[in-house]
């Protein structure tokens, strides 16, 4: 597919495109794609979609691969065949869902932190964001809030979204931006110690060594 | 003079603005409890300490107030009972000042208006999370300054305020001798160099006479300090004149090489039972051998301290009136029942202490008491050196007793005689009594001319300044009079309580007190000074003679005045 191509080879210059919103409500929306097992995306990466004017944010907390009638022949057999194994990770475009948790919008250059005023409409195309939006998005710590709160998003998905924002930045600014962070986690679970201490630990992790 | 010095007092009135640094936000408290105040992230628990001034700045108004206790608290119990990885340095920035977090406790002091340059006293707090701030050089300067205008030779530079070095704290000295004052604090705290500090300022600046008692022979002509000898108020400059040396003991005043001016000898017939009543805690009198001695005074007539303890060393004397006295006065009372021979034994045996006092004679035509009030109606200050009875309790009591009762009451004779004269009004007296609470117990207080000076403040010229070790024995009444209290480390909990007796919200000030430095440090309250301070007092050296050595001009006055305050450089 043309469109998975080019989002292989222009990732840093411009967003790559993901897929398009099949599902979606306040809080979060579904992208439904078709793409190889090498350009799905990871785990807390940011993506963005429109709505009119306004632009709306979020993480990736889920990716389910969905396969088909294909996938389930070769699964029945004992051992499925190295060479359709390799292709089906190298070349075949499988269906994929994602789910992404909206973290919050952008508006006339203006940040703002929770739930847009409207869900992103149906089929609107949704995109990577670049290591600039990210930073200038991450800027100050609220958008850690409704990671905290979310449902389904885990504590994996939190710490995979804060190394993310930090490696987004220079490396005399990550442990800055990890210290604020961590800042925030603080105020926002200090009823939770354990939680907290397993957060702090995995954001620990994304510093290296200190 | 005045125009020179309103020039330069009043275009320091306002300051210019200086970075203070942010400490946290007030998050709680009441005026009587004071004040909860969150620290910042990046402020050092550390780095505060107890006894700091900080200010609150409120909508309209800014608050002064102490650091009175510092303490660590967390945003929920379990945090700080399981901390995530206390050991990394990263997380230990993340949780500390957020999850962790130190308080610190701020007593509310004054309060400075808008537009008011009159610190007044605090009678309301600041709201929710009015930011704090370290005070600044020039807001303690602002508190402590001069209030009155041409009058600023009556302040005496007591020291520094605590991490403020260059900051002056002035006492007010005339608000110092007006009320009687303490000086506490437990012993080799600096007391002795405290008081010889304060008196220095009072004499030097005329705010007062003194007549001090000392004890330990260390206000007179010299005295040995910790960094070898000093010397002593009469050896100050401006100072040989208004001083006067008294000794009880010529012999220990020759050996140490003081100049005494004056020997104090006190006849026999001079001491009145009211004199020898304030021992009864001392040599251990009973109420029926204090009884006894009225009876004996009013029998046997002013000879009765002589014959009775003469009774038992020599034959009966015929007394200077040619009159004859009974060949056995005593046998006669014993006799005569009114007496018992048990008591009059022990009245014998146990004043017979005074046979050891040389100072006490059996008959003198001098009278002691009048030598030092004439003196001290001049204008001069009269130290009374005791030499080697510095150490008897007994002798101490007696002659501070003796003096201070006679020349008391010519106080009150005069200052009253000054209602319808006012030539005849007597200059202002401050008595200094080591071991005051010996004076000032509870239970004799109210019956010694100490008590009484205590208790009638300032009516009659006369005050006191009590230096004590055990401000817990004073008399509540005694010490809730005391106008300005100069407090060195006390740690006996009982007077810490007393030290701070009396005093509004001065309970709070219980930690500043325990934690004192023991040198050169103390904890000023009360009349004398705006707000309780904490000062490391200036030194008792050189540059203390040589300071106040300069000349007295009123230029030099302002020069000097700046140097000291400002800590600037003539210009």
């Amino acid at each position: 597919m043309a469109i998975t191509t080019r989002a292989r080879s222009d990732r840093s210059a411009e967003p790559a495109f993901i897929g398009r919103v099949i599902e979606a409500s306040a809080r979060t929306f579904l992208v439904g794609c078709r793409l190889t097992a090498e350009d799905i995306p990871a785990f807390g990466s940011f993506v963005q979609t429109a709505r009119g004017e306004t632009t709306i944010i979020g993480v990736i907390y889920d990716l389910v691969l969905q396969g088909d009638d294909l996938t389930r022949i070769l699964a029945l057999q004992d051992v499925p065949p190295p060479e359709i194994q390799q292709d089906m990770i190298e070349n075949r475009n499988i269906p994929v869902r994602i789910g992404v948790l909206t973290l919050g919008y952008m508006r006339d250059r203006l940040t703002y932190y929770g739930i847009p005023h409207q869900p992103p409409a149906l089929l609107e195309r949704v995109h990577t964001c670049l290591p600039a939006q990210i930073q200038r998005f991450t800027e100050e710590p609220d958008f850690i809030r409704p990671l905290v709160e979310a449902r389904e998003a885990s504590d994996d998905v939190l710490a995979a979204v804060v190394r993310t924002a930090a490696e987004a930045r220079p490396g005399p600014h990550q442990r800055d931006f990890l210290v604020q962070v961590g800042r925030e986690l603080v105020r926002l679970l200090a009823d939770e110690p354990t939680r907290l201490g397993q957060l702090l630990r995995r954001i620990r992790m994304a510093a290296g060594t200190p | 003079m005045a125009s020179e010095l309103e020039k330069i007092f009043g275009a320091r009135s306002t300051p210019p603005a200086q970075e203070a640094r942010r400490l946290g936000m007030v998050i709680g408290g009441s005026l009587s409890e004071g004040l909860t105040v969150k620290l910042d992230p990046r402020i050092a628990v550390e780095g505060l300490a107890v006894g700091r001034y900080v200010v609150i700045r409120g909508y309209r108004r800014r608050f002064f107030g102490m650091i009175t206790d510092i303490r660590l608290d967390s945003a929920n119990p379990d945090l700080a009972r399981m901390p995530p990885d206390p050991d990394d340095p990263l997380i230990r920035e993340m949780v500390a000042g957020i999850g962790v977090f130190g308080q610190i406790h701020v007593q509310p002091m004054l309060v400075l208006e808008e537009g008011d340059p009159l610190p007044r006293p605090v009678k309301t707090v600041p709201a929710h999370f009015s930011p704090v701030y370290e005070a600044t050089e020039e807001e303690v300067h602002a508190i402590f300054r001069p209030r009155v205008k041409e009058r600023e030779d009556r302040y005496f530079i007591i020291g520094e305020p605590l991490d403020m070095p260059g900051v002056r704290i002035p006492l007010n000295l005339d608000r110092f001798v007006e009320r009687s004052s303490g000086v506490f604090g437990k012993s080799g705290t600096g007391k002795t160099f405290l008081a010889r500090l304060l008196l220095a300022g009072v004499i030097y600046h005329n705010a007062s006479v003194a007549l001090v008692f000392d004890m330990h022979n260390e206000y007179g002509w010299s005295a040995l300090g910790e960094e070898g000898r000093v010397k002593g108020l009469k050896q100050l400059p401006e100072c040989f004149s208004r001083v006067v040396i008294a000794t009880l003991d010529e012999e220990s005043s020759r050996r140490r090489d003081s100049r005494y001016d004056l020997v104090i000898r006190i006849g026999y017939d001079q001491i009145e039972p009211e004199d020898v009543e304030l021992l009864r805690g001392v040599i251990g009198l009973t109420e029926v051998q204090i009884g006894a001695l009225y009876m004996l005074r009013r029998r046997l007539g002013p000879s009765w301290l002589r014959i009775l303890l003469e009774e038992d060393r020599a034959p009966v004397e015929v007394e200077e009136g040619g009159e004859e006295v009974p060949p056995d006065p005593l046998t006669e009372l014993v006799e005569r029942d009114l007496i018992t021979s048990s008591t009059l034994g022990a009245l014998q045996r146990k004043l017979g202490l005074f046979h050891r006092f040389r100072f006490l004679v059996p008959q003198t035509t001098e009278d002691a008491a009048q030598g030092i009030l004439d003196r001290i109606l001049r204008g001069q200050s009269v130290v009374l050196e005791f030499g080697r009875y510095g150490n008897d309790m007994a002798a101490y009591v007696l002659v501070a007793n003796y003096l201070t009762r006679r020349i008391h009451a010519e106080y009150v004779r005069r200052k009253e005689a000054a209602l319808g004269d006012l030539a005849q009004e007597p200059p202002h007296l401050m008595i200094v009594v080591e071991e005051a609470h010996k004076f000032l117990q509870p239970g004799i207080a109210e019956h010694t001319v100490f008590g009484t000076i205590a208790r009638e403040l300032r009516k009659y010229n006369v005050t006191l300044l009590i230096i004590d070790q055990r401000p817990s024995q004073i008399d509540s009444e005694v010490l809730s009079q005391i106008g300005t209290r100069v407090l060195c480390l006390l740690d006996h909990e009982e007077d810490v309580r007393a030290a701070l007796a009396g005093i509004s919200g001065a309970s709070r000030l219980r930690e500043v007190l325990a934690r004192l430095e023991t040198k050169q440090q103390a904890l000023l309250l009360g009349h004398a000074v705006p707000m309780p301070v904490v000062v490391r007092t200036r030194s008792y050296d050189a540059s203390f003679y040589e300071e106040l050595a300069r000349e007295d001009s009123p230029e030099d006055l302002v020069a000097r005045y700046r140097r000291a305050m400002w800590g600037e450089d003539e210009d």
